[in-house]
C-alpha cells in the first residue's frame, strides 16, 4: 500500500529548502527526483526525471514570480511515472509534459501565498513598538507552517489528479503513439544537456569575451 | 545570527521582499547591543525597510551591520549610516552572488553529480544527488558561516578584500569546466540513444538554437517532445 501522506510530507519537507528554510538545494530537481522516485519504488526513473529537469532548467534560481517549480515539477514527474505501472520513457516524458503545467499552477499558487505574507510587516511592526517581540518568531513559526501545509497538499492533490490523466492517457492511447512517447523519452537526457551546454556557453562567452577585451580584473 | 540567517527568505514577500527575514536574522545583534527594550523597539522597526540580496551573500551584510551596529550603541556612529551600509551592499553582493551560485557553482555540481554516477548510476543511483548537496554546500556553508565573521571582523575592508578575490575569473573558470564535462556526458548519451541518435541530435541542434533566439525551456521541451513524436510517427509512415 503506497503511502500517499508521506510522499506528500516527506515532498513537502524537500520544499522548504526551495525558498523557505536553508536553500541548501535538497529542493533541487536532481535530489527531488529520485528520492520521490525511491519513496514509490522507482529510484532510476526518479533520477533521470531528476537529472533531465535539473538540466533543463538549470538557469532557474529560486526568486521571483517568474521561477517555475522545479521542484513540483520533478517531484510529481517521478511520482506518476512510477505509479503508472508502466514505468519507462514513453512515461517518463508523459509525466515531464503534465507535471509543467502542474508546475506552473503551483507557482501562481506559491505567488498568492507570497502575496499574503506582506500582511505580517505591519502587524511585526506593531508588535515592536508595543513590546511584543515575540510576534517576529510568531511570523517566522506560522510561516513555515504554511509553506509545510501548501506543499503537503498541493503535491498530494496532483499526485492523484495527474495519476489519474497518465493511467488514463496510457490506457486509451493507441501502441504507436506510446512508442512515440517512448522515442521522445529517449532523446529528453542528450536534449538536457545540449540545453545545458547552451546555457554554459551563452554565460561564459559573455564573461570571457569581456575579459579578452582588456577590462582589467579584480572587478566583483 | 548564522542559523537565522537560513530562515531569511521564509516571509518573502512582494513588498518588502526579504525584510522580516532580515530583522529576524538580525535580531541577536539588537538584542547583545540593546538590553534595553525601549531602545531596541526603534532600531528594530527601521530594518524592517525594503531589503533583498543573494541569501548567501547576507550573512556578510549581517556581520558589518553587526559590527557597525556595535559602534552605534557606543556612540560612535549613527544607525543611518549602518542602514546606509545595508543598502549600499546589498545590490552589489548580490550581483556577486548570483553570477557566482546561481549562475556558475550550482549548474558545475550538477554535471560534476552526474558525471559521477554516469557510469555506475544503476547501482548506486544515490550517488548523484549525495555528491551535488555536498559538493554544493562546499561553497554555501563557508560563505554563510565566514561571510557573517569576516563581515564583523573586516568590516570596511570588505569590499576591496572581495575585489582581490576577481570572482569573475573563477567564475568563468567553472564554466569551461562545466562546459567540458557536459561535453562528455553529452557524448556518452549519445552514442547510448543507438539508432535514433541522428533525430536526437537534430532536435537537439534546433532546441540549441531556439535557446538562443530566447525561447524559454519550457517552451523548447514541449515543442521538442512533441517533435520526437511526430517524427517517430513519420519514420513509421515512411
Amino acid at each position: 500500500m503506497v503511502d500517499y501522506v508521506g510522499a506528500a510530507i516527506l515532498f513537502a519537507a524537500l520544499s522548504l529548502d526551495y525558498i523557505a528554510v536553508g536553500q541548501l538545494m535538497v529542493s533541487r530537481p536532481i535530489v527531488v527526483g529520485p528520492v520521490m522516485g525511491w519513496w514509490f519504488g522507482e529510484p532510476h526513473w526518479g533520477l533521470i526525471i531528476g537529472v533531465v529537469v535539473e538540466l533543463l532548467w538549470s538557469h532557474v534560481i529560486p526568486v521571483g514570480f517568474w521561477a517555475l517549480e522545479t521542484t513540483a515539477l520533478a517531484g510529481l514527474a517521478a511520482g506518476w511515472c512510477a505509479l503508472s505501472g508502466f514505468p519507462g520513457p514513453g512515461t517518463m516524458a508523459l509525466s515531464l509534459v503534465l507535471a509543467v503545467g502542474a508546475a506552473m499552477v503551483v507557482r501562481r499558487a506559491n505567488a498568492s501565498l507570497r502575496e499574503q505574507f506582506r500582511r505580517f510587516t505591519p502587524w511585526v511592526e506593531a508588535g515592536l513598538t508595543g513590546g511584543g517581540f515575540w510576534r517576529l518568531d510568531a511570523a517566522f513559526f506560522t510561516g513555515i507552517i504554511i509553506w509545510v501545509l501548501f506543499y503537503t497538499v498541493a503535491y498530494f492533490v496532483f499526485l492523484h489528479l495527474g495519476l489519474w490523466v497518465v493511467k488514463e492517457v496510457l490506457r486509451r492511447s493507441s501502441f504507436r503513439f506510446q512508442e512515440g512517447l517512448a522515442f521522445a523519452g529517449g532523446i529528453l537526457p542528450f536534449l538536457a544537456v545540449g540545453l545545458f551546454l547552451q546555457y554554459l556557453y551563452s554565460r561564459g562567452r559573455a564573461g570571457l569575451l569581456k575579459n579578452n577585451r582588456g577590462v582589467k580584473g579584480g572587478q566583483l | 545570527m548564522g542559523l537565522r540567517s537560513f530562515f531569511l527568505q521564509t516571509l518573502w514577500n512582494f513588498q518588502r521582499l526579504q525584510n522580516l527575514g532580515w530583522l529576524f536574522a538580525y535580531w541577536p545583534a539588537l538584542e547583545r547591543f540593546y538590553p534595553d527594550k525601549n531602545k531596541r523597539a526603534p532600531r528594530a522597526a527601521d530594518h524592517l525597510e525594503y531589503f533583498n540580496t543573494h541569501p548567501y551573500m547576507a550573512s556578510l551584510i549581517l556581520g558589518v551591520c553587526a559590527g557597525l551596529e556595535e559602534e552605534v550603541a557606543a556612540g560612535r556612529l549613527t544607525h543611518e549610516q549602518v542602514l546606509a551600509a545595508k543598502r549600499n551592499m546589498a545590490g552589489p553582493l548580490a550581483a556577486v552572488g548570483d553570477r557566482l551560485v546561481w549562475g556558475m557553482w550550482r549548474p558545475l555540481i550538477g554535471i560534476l553529480a552526474v558525471m559521477s554516477g554516469l557510469l555506475f548510476w544503476e547501482k548506486i543511483w544515490w550517488v548523484i544527488p549525495l555528491v551535488f548537496v555536498l559538493g554544493f554546500n562546499l561553497l554555501h556553508i563557508p560563505l554563510r558561516v565566514f561571510g557573517l565573521w569576516m563581515g564583523y571582523r573586516g568590516r570596511v575592508m570588505l569590499i576591496p578584500f572581495l575585489m582581490q578575490l576577481n570572482v569573475q575569473r573563477w567564475v568563468d573558470y567553472g564554466y569551461l569546466v562545466g562546459l567540458l564535462l557536459g561535453g562528455i556526458a553529452g557524448v556518452v548519451l549519445w552514442v547510448g540513444l543507438g539508432d535514433s541518435r541522428w533525430v536526437g541530435l537534430l532536435l537537439t541542434a534546433l532546441a540549441v538554437m531556439a535557446a538562443g533566439h530566447e525561447w524559454s525551456s519550457t517552451s523548447i521541451f514541449l515543442a521538442a517532445t512533441v517533435s520526437a513524436v511526430a517524427c517517430y510517427y513519420v519514420a513509421v509512415l515512411i
